[in-house]
C-alpha cells in the first residue's frame, strides 16, 4: 500500500508503543489514588505534562496541560469553556472560515446560543486575511481562535502577527488549533504568542484516543465533564496516563528529528509540486511559499473527486478528499472556495499528505497512477 | 432567641479600591467553602457585608467555621424585617421579649445605610425605644451605660436587628496575596509565624529539615500534625510540606568545622535549600518564626549572617513578640500542645556547648570554603519528600527516589 494521508492519522512509533504498553500493563494505578502505586501514576502524568510544555517552549509556571480524549474534545472544552466563562465581559468571538470542523462547529453552536461570531476569510494562499481580523475586533471580543497550520491546504498563519493585532485592540484570549503544526516543522516557538493551543496524539505517531489542551493557568474555563474533578477540575474521568506518556514521548522523538525530517519531506514536496503541476487537468491549490511541505492539495478539474479517490484506492494508494473529518460531505471545500477558486476547483479538492516515512518511489507510483486515472475517467 | 441571619462584615477589605471586588468574591467563596457541610444555608451579598440566612442551621456551628476565615472583620446574629417603621418596632419588641431583659438597662442604636429611609437614625431610635418601653414592663432606658444594646441596621435590602458584634480573624482572604514558604521546625514559634502570614492572605508551603536517624519518625509526624492545623486557614484546605533530609550536611559541618559556628552555618545551608525550593515552586517569600534575641541563632548578628545567603524577602512575624505572646497565639490556633511534645528536632541534637552569639560573616565564608556547598544542596534537593496535608487527615507523599527516576526516564 502507498499511504499518503499522514495528516489524517499516523502509525504509532514503536518506541512510543513500547512505553504505552509498559505503562498500561505495569503501572496501571489510578493517578488519583492515594497509595504509592497511584502516586507513581501521578508522577508519570506530571512528568508527561512537564515534557509536553518543554517541547512547546512554554514555561510550567504559567501554563497547564489538560489531557483529553481527542483534539476535537480539547477544542470543544476550550472554546466553549472560555466563551461561557468570559460571557460577562463580552459576547463577541472570532474564528476563520478555514478552521477544522472541531472548531467551526463549536462556533456555530455558540452563534445559535446568542454569541456574535466573526468568521475571518483567507487570501489566495489560504492564509488568514489579517486586515479583516483587525477590523473585526471590538472591545466586546473575548476569544479569537485561529488555526496554526491548515489541515486541508497546509497554509501557515503567522501567530506573532495575530497576537500583535489582537492585543492592540482588545484583551481577547487567543487560541490556536496547533494539531498540524507541532513537532513537524519547527513552528513550536511560534506558540509562545498564544494563550492556549490544542494538540492530538495520533497526528504525531502516538496512539489515537489522546489529545491535550494547553492553556495559561490564569485563563478561566467552564468545564463540562465535572465528575471526579480530574485534570485540574476541567475534565472529570480517570486520566489516560499511558496516553499522556505516549504523547510526551512521541513529541520528544519528533522534536529531536524535526530538522532532518523537515528537510527530507521538503525535498519530496518539491518533487510532488513539480510533477503535479506538469499533469494536464490538475490544478495545484497549495501555495508552496506559504505552506508546510507535508501537505499538497490539488484539484482534478472536471472529474468527480470521489471516483478519483476510489480508483486510486483500488490500486492501494490512499489519499484524502479535503480533511478526513468532513470528507463524507459533498459540498465544495470551504477553504479552497475562500481562497477564491471557482466551484469546478473547490468542489474537487484532493489532499496528499506525506511524512518522513514516505519514499520518492511511492510518490512516483502515485503520480503515474493519477495520470492514468485522469486519462481513463470519463 | 430566634435569629435567622448572620451578618458578616468585611472590615479592612472595604478600603481596597479597585481590588475590592476580587477580595470580596474570594472571601465569600472561602466562607461558602468552609460552611459547605451546612446544606441549607443561603447567602446574600450586599455592599460591605454578607448575610448568611440560617434556614434552621445552628448558628454556633456556623460561628466555629467563621472563626477560621481570614478577612472577616466581625459578625453578628441578625433578624430581618421590611424597611418600614412599624415592622421595625414590632421586630424590636419581639427581640426584647425574647431576650429576657427584666430590670435591665437598655438602649437603641440605629445605623442608616439606606438614606432613602424617611426617618433619621435618631428618630428611629426614639420611636422604637418609646414603643418598646410602652409595651414591655420592667425595662429601663439608659443611653450612657446600657446592659443591652439593640442595634438597628437599615439597609436597602431590608432592616436588620443585630446582637453584639463578635470580632472575626481580620486580615485578608486566604491566598489572595500569593505564596510563601514557611520554615517549619516543630517548635512553638514557626506555626504561629505561619498563621500570622496566612492572615495577610499568603498561601503557605512549608519546608522541614529532618536528620534521621538523629531525629525520629515521630518528630516528623509531629511537624505534619502542626501542618494539618494550619490547613484550616489555607485557601484550598491543603498544605504542601517539603521534608529535606539534612543528615549529611549536618554531619559534614559537625565533623569539619568550628563547632561554635555549627548552628550559623547549618542555618545558612537551610536557607540556601529553602531558596532553591522556593525558586522551583515559583514562591517569592520566605517566612520564619525567629524572634529577636530569643536564642543564640536569633541575635541580629546571626540573622545578618544567615540572611546573607538569599535575596528573597523574608518575613519574621514574631520578630518583636515576647515568648508569652507567641504562646498565647499558639494556644488560640491549637498548635501549642502539639509543639511542646518532647521530640528532638534537628537543631537540638547538634547544638554546641557554646554557640557563637555574634557570628561574623567573614568567618562564615572562610569556614564554608571547606564545604562543596553546591554539591550538598543538590544532594539534599534529591532527598526531598513532598507531602500534601489536608483537613481530612489525608497525607499524600511523593518521594524523589533515584530508582524510580531512572525507571520513569526510560518511559519518556
Amino acid at each position: 500500500m502507498i499511504y499518503l494521508d499522514y495528516t489524517a492519522s499516523t502509525p504509532v512509533n514503536s518506541e512510543v508503543l513500547k512505553s504505552y504498553i509498559e505503562v498500561t500493563q505495569n503501572y496501571y494505578g489510578n493517578a488519583n489514588s492515594l497509595h504509592e502505586f497511584g502516586v507513581f501514576s501521578r508522577r508519570l502524568l506530571n512528568q508527561a505534562k512537564t515534557q509536553i510544555l518543554n517541547m512547546l517552549n512554554l514555561p510550567e509556571s504559567d501554563y497547564e496541560v489538560i489531557m483529553t480524549g481527542t483534539a476535537t474534545e480539547a477544542n470543544y472544552l476550550l472554546i466553549r469553556g472560555i466563551a461561557l466563562a468570559y460571557k460577562k465581559r463580552g459576547n463577541h468571538i472570532i474564528t476563520s472560515v478555514a478552521e477544522h470542523a472541531s472548531v467551526l462547529k463549536v462556533f456555530k453552536q455558540l452563534e445559535n446560543e446568542g454569541f456574535e461570531v466573526s468568521y475571518i476569510g483567507v487570501d489566495k494562499s489560504g492564509c488568514l486575511n489579517y486586515d479583516e481580523l483587525e477590523n473585526a475586533i471590538t472591545d466586546k471580543t473575548i476569544l479569537v481562535s485561529l488555526m496554526h497550520v491548515n489541515n486541508v491546504v497546509g497554509s501557515i498563519n503567522n501567530l506573532a502577527k495575530i497576537k500583535k493585532i489582537v492585543n492592540a485592540k482588545s484583551d481577547a484570549i487567543i487560541h490556536t488549533d496547533s494539531v498540524q503544526s507541532v513537532c513537524k516543522q519547527s513552528l513550536e516557538l511560534e506558540l509562545i504568542n498564544v494563550d492556549c493551543c490544542t494538540i492530538s496524539g495520533h497526528k504525531l505517531y502516538a496512539p489515537k484516543g489522546i489529545g491535550a489542551l494547553i492553556k495559561r493557568k490564569s485563563i478561566k474555563m467552564t468545564p463540562f465533564i465535572v465528575g471526579g474533578g480530574q485534570e485540574n477540575g476541567y475534565r472529570g474521568g480517570t486520566t489516560h496516563v499511558a496516553g499522556a506518556v505516549a504523547l510526551a514521548k512521541a513529541m520528544r522523538i519528533a522534536s529531536e528529528k524535526t530538522k532532518e525530517r523537515f528537510e527530507y519531506v521538503s525535498e519530496l514536496s518539491d518533487y510532488l509540486h513539480q510533477s503535479l503541476s506538469e499533469l494536464e487537468g490538475v490544478e495545484v491549490v497549495t501555495d508552496k511559499q506559504n505552506s508546510v511541505p507535508n501537505i499538497v492539495s490539488f484539484s482534478v478539474v472536471g472529474k468527480n473527486t470521489e471516483i478519483v479517490i476510489n480508483s486510486l484506492s483500488k490500486e492501494k494508494i490512499f489519499v484524502s478528499a479535503r480533511s478526513a473529518c468532513s470528507s463524507r460531505s459533498k459540498s465544495k471545500v470551504t477553504i479552497i472556495d475562500a481562497m477564491g477558486y471557482d466551484e469546478a476547483i473547490s468542489s474537487s479538492g484532493i489532499r496528499v499528505s506525506i511524512s518522513h516515512l514516505t519514499t520518492k518511489e511511492e510518490l512516483q507510483v502515485f503520480v503515474d497512477k493519477l495520470k492514468q486515472v485522469i486519462n481513463e475517467l470519463v | 432567641m430566634k435569629y435567622d441571619h448572620i451578618l458578616v462584615r468585611y472590615g479592612e477589605l472595604s478600603l481596597k479600591g479597585k481590588n475590592r471586588g476580587r477580595f470580596v468574591d474570594s472571601l465569600v467563596n472561602n466562607v461558602k467553602r468552609k460552611c459547605q457541610s451546612f446544606k441549607s444555608l443561603a447567602y446574600k451579598k450586599t455592599h460591605g457585608r454578607l448575610y448568611i440566612i440560617l434556614n434552621g442551621v445552628d448558628y454556633q456551628e456556623v460561628f466555629k467555621k467563621l472563626d477560621e476565615v481570614f478577612g472577616i472583620h466581625s459578625y453578628s446574629l441578625a433578624r430581618r424585617c421590611d424597611n418600614d417603621i412599624n415592622s421595625i418596632k414590632e421586630l424590636a419588641l419581639e427581640v426584647v421579649k425574647d431576650s429576657n431583659l427584666a430590670n435591665k438597662r437598655f438602649k437603641v442604636e440605629t445605623k442608616r445605610g439606606n438614606k432613602q429611609f424617611p426617618l433619621t437614625s435618631l428618630e428611629v431610635s426614639k420611636e422604637v425605644a418609646g414603643y418598646v418601653l410602652s409595651n414591655e414592663k420592667g425595662i429601663i432606658v439608659d443611653v450612657r451605660s446600657p446592659e443591652f444594646t439593640l442595634n438597628i441596621d437599615i439597609q436597602s435590602t431590608g432592616t436588620y436587628i443585630t446582637e453584639k458584634a463578635i470580632r472575626g480573624l481580620g486580615g485578608f482572604p486566604a491566598g489572595i496575596s500569593g505564596d510563601g514558604l514557611l520554615l517549619l521546625s516543630g517548635g512553638i514559634d514557626s506555626p504561629v509565624a505561619g498563621f500570622l502570614t496566612q492572615k495577610r492572605g499568603v498561601h503557605l508551603h512549608a519546608v522541614h529539615f529532618a536528620s534521621p536517624p538523629y531525629t525520629s519518625e515521630d518528630a516528623k509526624l509531629k511537624v505534619l500534625d502542626l501542618g494539618k492545623k494550619l490547613c484550616r486557614y489555607q485557601k484550598n484546605g491543603k498544605l504542601i510540606v517539603h521534608v529535606v533530609n539534612f543528615t549529611d550536611i549536618q554531619n559534614a559541618i559537625y565533623h569539619n568545622l568550628d563547632k561554635s559556628y555549627l548552628i550559623t552555618i547549618m542555618r545558612r545551608m537551610m536557607f540556601r535549600i529553602t531558596e532553591e525550593i522556593a525558586n522551583k515552586n515559583d514562591i517569592k517569600l520566605l517566612i520564619t518564626g525567629e524572634s529577636i534575641g530569643q536564642v543564640a541563632s536569633q541575635t541580629l548578628d546571626s540573622m545578618y549572617c544567615v540572611n546573607n545567603v538569599t535575596t528573597l524577602p523574608i518575613t519574621r512575624p514574631l520578630a518583636s513578640l515576647d515568648k508569652i505572646e507567641i504562646i498565647d497565639i499558639a494556644r488560640k490556633i491549637d498548635t501549642y500542645e502539639t509543639s511542646i511534645l518532647p521530640f528532638e528536632d534537628c537543631c537540638t541534637i547538634f547544638v554546641p556547648k557554646n554557640p557563637v552569639t555574634h557570628p561574623k560573616l567573614d568567618k562564615c565564608l572562610e569556614l564554608e570554603e571547606k564545604l562543596d556547598i553546591e554539591d550538598y544542596i543538590q544532594k539534599a534537593m534529591e532527598t526531598i519528600e513532598k507531602i500534601t496535608l489536608d483537613l481530612n487527615n489525608n497525607t499524600v507523599t511523593e518521594q524523589n527516589s533515584n530508582e524510580n527516576s531512572e525507571l520513569i526516564d526510560g518511559l519518556f
